[in-house]
């Protein structure tokens, strides 16, 4: 019992020294129910939840990219484009709100919007639950995890959310090293502390490095505004809210080109120097950005889980 | 009673309802308010901690936005608990619910203008950060140009102080700076592209660093604890109307209480004067038991009580003379105030040595029990006693009645028993002295011979040994039998035949004398079947004061129709007087049949002339004592020649008993007598002689 208590304190000490710089790392495991989270992994990938059976969640969210979109912009059910760039469902479980304008406050809010979207996957909550009943497997799961009969539309948000919560990436190098378990090259630890002394950090920060504030998009440099993004402007009204959008995590960054919200970059580089001008002021030089590219790079952690 | 203690019962059930929810609505009530305290100091912290984080990270190089985020998810989640709290369901708490329901806009305000901050802030610290290495690093550039170090110097400095300082004074002639510094730009090709960033960085912090101090300005001016701390302050002074409405009901629990305490106090009281009345009432019964009341002397059974105390007693038994016909007479209320007189009577003062102790032992029997007194003394006192009684006037309503009394004396265990058995026999000599009971009276055997007695009777009449027999009654003209008369005999285990004067008189009181009466009745009834004689029967004018008796007797009557015509009924006087109205119903009862009636025994001891002349009678028996005495006793003589004229007169059948000889016979027949029985012309002999 001591020993344990012991043990434990350590853990603690550690994952509390583990934090630096207002940067702290991906817990290696999380706790989840395991049969809910394969359902919603199983409902995540299934293209019944779209109009025309050709979507799921999985065709933007996609697990060899980072949870994100490849493409610019998501192509939904039917084909109809989507607005915006794709964000990573992975480790969203950490961001403060959910979308580019944070407008939803969690999880379950967020999942169930993609579905009705006509642009996405254009589906009404009947005939999600039509199609789901009709397949016994589905039956038989959701009474197993449910107790129940029939399949409600908030046991499919609950389901897929519960694997949402399961979308952690640990261990990255640089995880491992905020934990003291390995060195940075000395190229990463100069990107590392140019993006320190640069103040990147004063936004990318916290246990997704991102993802916990708004911030304008040229706040030195104006940006050019396109009022068909939906921004923070788009619900506040407010003019200094223009090109205002959630802070995009930089976790797994060099897994998800394209960048930005209007996938303006194509690669880490020209979005660090983008960055660096817009919201910096500064232009940067090829080794700070080459530098700079090396550290988020250790920023790219383990599959989930429950993907493997 | 029992309404009382189930109105007891169900006031303190209800006070006990009232408690139990007081209890629940006190402790529903105590939880709600100390769950919504705690919920009101959950944001209130939440609100502390974020203020907190926003300051460190306005102050610290560094900041984890998590922290400020998370901070900003448990206020909000606090915030809804709050205002989904049951609490505000109750009516008293809408105003506060609508409160805290407005607040929501200032929690939505707060975090908007946070999230607007931390923007901010981010640019306006990367500036300072910025703008300190550029000058680090552009150090060469302005050793070689003052000038520019002239230009540059200023604005580093009034920023630097700016941001030390968070005051905005010193920025008030940056933007006067500025322009100097981007008049000098044009002038200075070389240091182009520092200039450049430094005036970008340095509008930026001109222009933003106010916004940043007005951004946390506006977080401040929200208020948002103030109106926080007001909305809970209202919440606390709305609470206290459940204070009232607990005051209210502690008052109702409290009276309700006390109203069943003072009925459970009432009740004790009355149980307690019910339980003095109890032993009121029971000592009175003991009273009751051991005194008479209406005499209020010591009864029978105190008697029974007392005998084991007594020390060498003696007991005077008196019996009042034939109480019962004073009662007859005059009414048991008469008697009841000669027995309540003759109670005071008998406390005769010079029985006061010998520690007398007074009784009323029976209906009028009366008991003195003196102690260590020899017989003679109390004879002399108990003769004194007697002359006192019968020279006494008992004077009831204005009559004045006088009465004699039997007395006997007794020392022999058992007391009562022995003394009672001396007044009987004293009752039966009629000697008008004091008896003093002695062994050697034999007292005792007479009582044994009547038990002796009783269960031959008890025996016979289960053996069916009991049977009249017939005594032929002839007429004198011719001595022609003309009827029988049926006579009780019984047959002894031994064969000897008991006549009734053995046992009739011993069994008076008992079932039995019922039982032979109707016995006798009924086979003397078949016994007439065979004959076409008259037959008699005897009965006691006192036996038709049995219903019962009666109601058998004329039972075998209807049975018996056809005798009954031929049946007399031969009445008995009896000592104690007759209701006459009885007698005369019985009479026209049975004359219904067409029985006759006689008297029997006329002459003897109480014969009354009105029966005769009263009673609707057929035939007169002239009593056997007078007839065997006739010939040698004048007066019996004239007496049965008297008799024999009324009778004669009322033009009645006269029969003469006890005739023994022929002289008789002929005296008899001479004085006009019609009919005669006796030994002379036939004993008694059972029905065989019918036959």
């Amino acid at each position: 019992m001591r020993i344990a208590i012991l043990i434990l304190s350590i853990l603690f000490i550690n994952t509390q020294a583990a934090e630096q710089d207002g940067i702290a790392p991906i817990p290696k495991t999380v706790k989840y129910n395991k049969n809910l989270a394969l359902l919603g992994k199983k409902l995540f990938s299934d293209p019944l939840l779209s109009k025309d059976k050709k979507v799921s969640c999985s065709s933007c969210h996609s697990f060899e990219h980072g949870g994100a979109d490849p493409r610019s912009v998501s192509i939904g059910s039917e084909g109809v484009k989507g607005n915006i760039q794709a964000l990573s469902v992975f480790n969203a479980r950490y961001n403060f709100k959910q979308f580019w304008n944070g407008r939803a406050d969690s999880l379950h809010e967020q999942a169930s919007r993609p579905i009705h979207n006509p642009s996405e996957m254009n589906m009404n909550e009947n005939e999600i639950l039509s199609r789901l009943t009709d397949i016994e497997e589905y039956r038989d799961q959701f009474k197993a995890l449910f107790s129940k009969n029939s399949i409600t539309f908030d046991m499919v948000v609950n389901a897929i959310v519960e694997f949402e919560m399961a979308l952690i990436t640990p261990n990255s190098p640089f995880d491992q090293y905020l934990r003291g378990e390995r060195n940075l090259t000395k190229e990463q630890a100069d990107g590392y502390r140019i993006f320190k002394e640069l103040g990147c950090v004063t936004c990318h920060n916290g246990i997704n490095l991102g993802g916990n504030s708004f911030q304008k998009m040229g706040l030195f440099v104006p940006y050019r505004y396109d009022p068909t993004y939906p921004d923070l402007y788009s619900i506040t009204k407010k003019e200094e809210h223009k090109n205002v959008y959630k802070v995009p995590m930089l976790r797994n960054i060099e897994l998800t080109a394209p960048y930005f919200h209007d996938a303006s970059a194509n690669n880490l580089e020209s979005a660090i120097a983008l960055m660096g001008l817009h919201d910096l002021g500064v232009e940067l030089s090829q080794e700070h950005i080459s530098k700079l590219t090396l550290f988020l790079k250790t920023l790219t952690g383990e599959k989930p889980e429950i993907l493997r | 009673m029992n309404t009382k203690a189930i109105f007891t019962f169900v006031v303190g059930m209800v006070s006990l309802f009232f408690l139990f929810y007081f209890y629940l609505a006190q402790r529903d009530f105590e939880s709600n308010y100390k769950e919504t305290r705690d919920i009101f100091y959950a944001i209130d912290k939440s609100h502390y901690s974020l203020n907190n984080e926003i300051l460190k990270s306005s102050l610290y190089a560094y900041s984890n936005h998590d922290k400020i985020t998370n901070e900003l998810r448990d206020l909000k989640k606090h915030y809804l608990t709050l205002k989904n709290h049951k609490t505000w369901k109750k009516k008293h708490y809408i105003s506060v619910y609508k409160e805290i329901s407005a607040f929501n806009a200032t929690l939505q305000s707060y975090e908007s203008a946070v999230f607007d901050f931390m923007m901010l802030n981010s640019g306006v610290r990367n500036s300072f950060v910025f703008i300190t290495s550029l000058t680090n690093n552009s150090l060469k550039a302005m050793q070689s140009e003052p000038e520019l170090y002239l230009k540059l110097m200023p604005i580093i400095s009034d920023i630097t102080k700016t941001r030390l300082l968070s005051d905005l004074t010193f920025m008030q002639d940056l933007n006067i700076k500025i322009t100097q510094l981007r008049a000098y730009r044009d002038k200075n090709q070389n240091q182009l592209e520092l200039i450049d960033s430094f005036l970008l960085h340095a509008s930026f912090l001109e222009k933003n660093f106010p916004a940043l101090i007005e951004a946390l300005n506006s977080i401040e001016s929200l208020e948002f604890d103030k109106k926080l701390e007001m909305i809970e302050k209202r919440y606390i002074k709305a609470s206290k109307q459940d204070y009232v409405m607990l005051d209210k009901f502690v008052f109702v629990m409290v009276a309700l209480l006390v109203i069943a305490m003072m009925m459970i106090i009432a009740l004790l009281i009355r149980t307690d004067r019910e339980n003095r009345r109890l032993r009121e009432l029971k000592d009175s019964l003991r009273h009751a038991l051991s005194h008479d009341q209406l005499t209020n002397l010591y009864s029978r059974r105190r008697y029974e009580v007392m005998l084991r105390e007594f020390e060498n007693p003696t007991l005077i038994l008196l019996n009042i003379d034939r109480f019962k016909h004073i009662n007859d007479f005059y009414g048991t209320d008469v008697g009841n105030i000669i027995l309540q007189e003759l109670a005071l009577l008998i406390r005769q003062p010079n029985l006061n040595a010998y520690h007398p102790s007074f009784f009323r032992l029976g209906g009028d029997d009366f008991g003195i029990v003196l102690q260590d007194i020899s017989m003679q003394r109390a004879e002399l006192l108990a003769k004194d006693l007697k002359r006192k009684i019968e020279a006494h006037l008992f004077d009831v309503d204005g009559i004045g009645i006088n009465i004699t009394a039997a007395i006997a004396i007794n020392n022999v265990l058992p007391l009562f028993e022995n003394a009672d058995l001396a007044l009987m026999h004293e009752k039966d000599a009629h000697s008008g002295s004091i008896i003093l009971f002695s062994e050697s009276m034999g007292l005792k055997e007479h009582s044994k011979n009547n038990l002796k007695v009783m269960s031959e009777v008890k025996l016979a009449l289960e053996q069916d040994a009991i049977a009249p027999w017939f005594q032929p009654i002839v007429s004198l003209f011719d001595t022609q039998i003309i009827k029988y008369e049926a006579l009780v005999r019984l047959k002894r285990q031994d064969g000897s035949i008991s006549t009734p004067n053995n046992f009739l008189p011993i069994i008076m009181q008992t079932s039995y004398y019922h039982q032979i009466t109707i016995i006798v009745l009924q086979k003397t009834l078949a016994q007439m079947v065979y004959s076409n004689l008259r037959f008699s029967i005897n009965i006691s004018m006192r036996d038709l004061a049995d219903k019962k008796l009666v109601e058998s007797f004329l039972e075998q009557l209807e049975i018996h129709k056809e005798q009954a015509k031929r049946l007399d009924i031969e009445l008995l006087e009896s000592e104690e007087l007759s209701d006459l109205d009885l007698i005369r119903e019985f009479i026209i009862e049975v004359k219904k049949y067409g029985c006759h009636i006689a008297i029997d025994d006329f002459g003897s001891g109480y014969s009354n002339f009105s029966y005769i002349i009263d009673l609707p009678i057929d035939t007169l028996k002239i009593d056997g004592s007078l007839i065997s005495k006739m010939m040698v006793d004048r007066n019996k003589y004239i007496a049965v020649k008297s008799i024999v004229s009324f009778a004669a007169s009322l033009g009645l059948e006269i029969i003469a008993e006890y005739v023994e000889d022929l002289q008789t016979a002929e005296a008899l027949d001479d004085l006009g007598v019609h009919h005669a029985q006796g030994y002379y012309f036939g004993k008694p002999k059972p029905d065989t002689i019918l036959e």
